[in-house]
């Protein structure tokens, strides 16, 4: 389509103020974090520090439990959302295409699931773990966030293997693969886009938690995610937010480099040339 | 290659009966069409051949081997689908190569089979692209390379031409016609196109609702349908069925419709003296009509469209006085091809004017086909 100059002017103009708005915290983030703990408060505002305080960030990295809780953080969320993957993928394929007897039954009660508030599931899932003996252990926040990410998952690539021919599977078994095999020598590399998005969202869901892992592992500082430690950060009289500013800013960094790494997958239209 | 037996093949979904009890035998090397309107059971027919569908009783046999309950991989067939199945993931040669490497085949044996598939089929500039750069003529070229290369005992064909153009189609018509031929594996191909079974058959499998109408060859089904479905169905346009009566004139008979009349030919006498002063139905192909000389028989009609195609014009008419045109489910089961409207293919020289009343006649030898109101089956 063409536009007049007006239009693109007015289109741009609004782009770069949306972008902005989105971009802004992230840079008094960044700022924050450079500046002396005592230049916070100061008015007018630098729009950049005079003299950027780099140590804040080397500081956190060495003398800090941080890269500790950030491997925490990873650990957790890799391997919730490995778990995810794995069950959502199967269960999405079967409610894709098989029907059985309750099976739309089943995809509602995993949809319902999902609408539940996490708070009314952290009280069951404490007693659970508790009796299981998990408290403090990183495996109750990988079960507790796998209970999240399921089943949304399940539900996101169900509506992306329905849109994927049949025929493909078809194809595949008189070409000699078992449906087994028709699944991942063909739909899964198909499905990539649709895989990638839903294990972005589990891992942003896990990396993100706050909540459960407060909860879980308050009792166990070694164990602590990069959110519960950062908390920590926060003092009772008084609070280093150039520090906080900095650690989250190096939480946030993995997800970005998820999601840069993850870019060339998200685009669809990998299944363009299936079929006619 | 190999000899296919299809015995006593029923499928049901529920209380749906989508096939019953299909029964054929094709020999080696037959170019076999299953040709019906949608929902006649073709396609299931083909699925339960591959294995995609199981059947609810009946046999098949491939080369003698009882495949009914081999899963699809393991009857050494190969599939051509209607929306081509590629892969799209995999490049033109890996997905021509794809089945070779699942049985297991050596990386030398694969490259030289796919470049041999590709050159027969001329798609070698084309290997190392993927499916979506690809455009639809040749990405059935793929679909049909990924078919050849296994050398398969058995080729399955759904619909393959149908997402093409008119133009591509009838070529690749062709091509696959002179492919099997060439290479002589058993195939068998569904479509609901009866040019395209015509065309391409040695024998053509016409259905309808499940039920195998009847089995023989291209020339067998146009020139001797076995019903009212199959002689509407076989040939464009549709045959014209007109109601009548049968009549005796003094030893000769013939169907009066309406004051024309059909002589019926000495061949059919026999079995037509039986409906003498009953109602029947006449088939008359388009072709068979033609401006009728003076004094020759004739119907008089006011033509309500004509449709010119260079070297013949098709003529819309109706019959006149009563409702003489027998409304007949065509390609659409439920749409009846000849909803009262009959049709006159006129060659060069016998084109009317719209608007100008013709008197149409039949040709000299041509034949005019007879069936049963009741049953629908052709009396013969």
């Amino acid at each position: 389509m063409n536009r007049t100059l007006p239009q693109s002017i007015l289109l741009y103009t609004t782009l770069v103020v949306v972008i902005c708005i989105l971009l802004f915290p992230v840079y008094w983030m960044v700022i924050t974090s450079l500046a002396p703990s005592n230049a916070l408060r100061s008015f007018p505002p630098q729009f950049w520090p005079q003299n950027p305080q780099w140590q804040t960030y080397t500081n956190l990295i060495f003398n800090t439990d941080m890269p500790r809780w950030l491997m925490n953080s990873a650990l957790v969320a890799v391997v919730a959302t490995g778990i995810s993957m794995l069950v959502s993928v199967l269960a999405a394929y079967s409610l894709s295409r098989y029907t059985m007897k309750g099976g739309e039954a089943v995809g509602l009660f995993i949809l319902m699931s999902k609408m539940l508030p996490a708070t009314m599931l952290i009280i069951p899932l404490f007693g659970i773990f508790r009796n299981l003996g998990l408290m403090g252990s990183l495996w109750s926040l990988i079960i507790a966030h796998a209970t999240a990410i399921v089943p949304f998952a399940t539900w996101m690539l169900k509506g992306y293997f329905d849109s994927i021919p049949q025929e493909l599977e078809q194809a595949a078994q008189v070409d000699g693969c078992t449906p087994w095999g028709a699944l991942f020598r063909v739909i899964l590399p198909v499905s990539a886009p649709g895989l990638a998005a839903t294990a972005l969202y589990g891992f942003v869901l896990s990396w993100a938690d706050y909540l459960y892992a407060r909860t879980f592992l308050a009792n166990a500082a070694g164990n602590w995610t990069a959110n519960v430690g950062i908390a920590t950060f926060k003092g009772e009289y008084q609070t280093d937010w150039n520090v906080i500013m900095a650690a989250s800013l190096l939480a946030a960094l993995p997800i970005m480099i998820a999601y840069l790494f993850l870019q060339r997958y998200l685009v669809g239209g990998l299944t363009a040339g299936a079929g006619k | 290659m190999a000899e296919i037996q299809i015995q006593n093949l029923n499928k049901s979904y529920g209380a749906f009966h989508a096939l019953k009890d299909m029964s054929l035998h094709i020999a080696d090397g037959e170019f076999v069409v299953f040709v019906g309107p949608s929902g006649c059971g073709k396609s299931t027919a083909l699925k339960i051949l591959a294995g995609l569908e199981a059947a609810s009783t009946g046999r098949i046999m491939i080369g003698g081997e009882d495949v009914t309950d081999l899963a699809p991989g393991k009857r050494d067939i190969a599939m051509v689908f209607q929306n081509y199945a590629l892969y799209p993931h995999l490049t033109v040669r890996q997905n021509i190569g794809f089945g070779l490497k699942m049985r297991g085949a050596t990386k030398k044996e694969i490259d030289e089979r796919v470049e041999r598939a590709a050159q027969a089929l001329e798609i070698t500039d084309f290997l190392e692209r993927r499916p979506r750069a690809l455009s639809g003529g040749q990405r059935q070229r793929v679909a049909l390379g990924r078919a050849i290369v296994r050398e398969p005992r058995l080729f399955l064909m759904d619909e393959p031409l149908s997402n093409l153009d008119a133009a591509l189609r009838v070529q690749m018509r062709a091509e696959i016609t002179a492919l099997q031929r060439r290479i002589g594996t058993t195939t068998i191909y569904v479509t609901h196109d009866q040019t395209e079974a015509m065309t391409m058959a040695d024998r053509i499998v016409i259905m309808r609702k499940g039920v195998v109408q009847q089995i023989g060859s291209p020339d067998e089904l146009f020139n001797h349908p076995a019903n009212i479905f199959v002689a509407g169905f076989i040939g464009s346009p549709a045959m014209n069925f007109i109601r009548g009566t049968v009549i005796d004139e003094r030893g000769s008979l013939a169907v009066d419709a309406g004051g024309f009349r059909l002589p019926i030919s000495v061949d059919l006498a026999a079995a037509a003296s039986a409906y003498v002063g009953k109602e029947i139905i006449c088939g008359i192909r388009p072709e068979s009509l033609e401006l009728a000389a003076a004094g020759q028989p004739a119907l008089e009609v006011v033509p309500s469209l004509i449709e010119s195609l260079g070297n013949e014009a098709y003529v819309h008419f109706r019959m006149p006085g009563r409702q003489f045109a027998v409304a007949v489910a065509g390609e659409h089961e439920h749409e009846a091809s000849s909803s009262g409207t009959l049709i006159a293919r006129l060659f060069d020289g016998d084109r009317p004017q719209a608007g100008q009343t013709v008197r149409l006649g039949l040709k000299a030898n041509s034949s005019v086909h007879l069936f049963d109101p009741a049953t629908e089956k052709a009396i013969s």
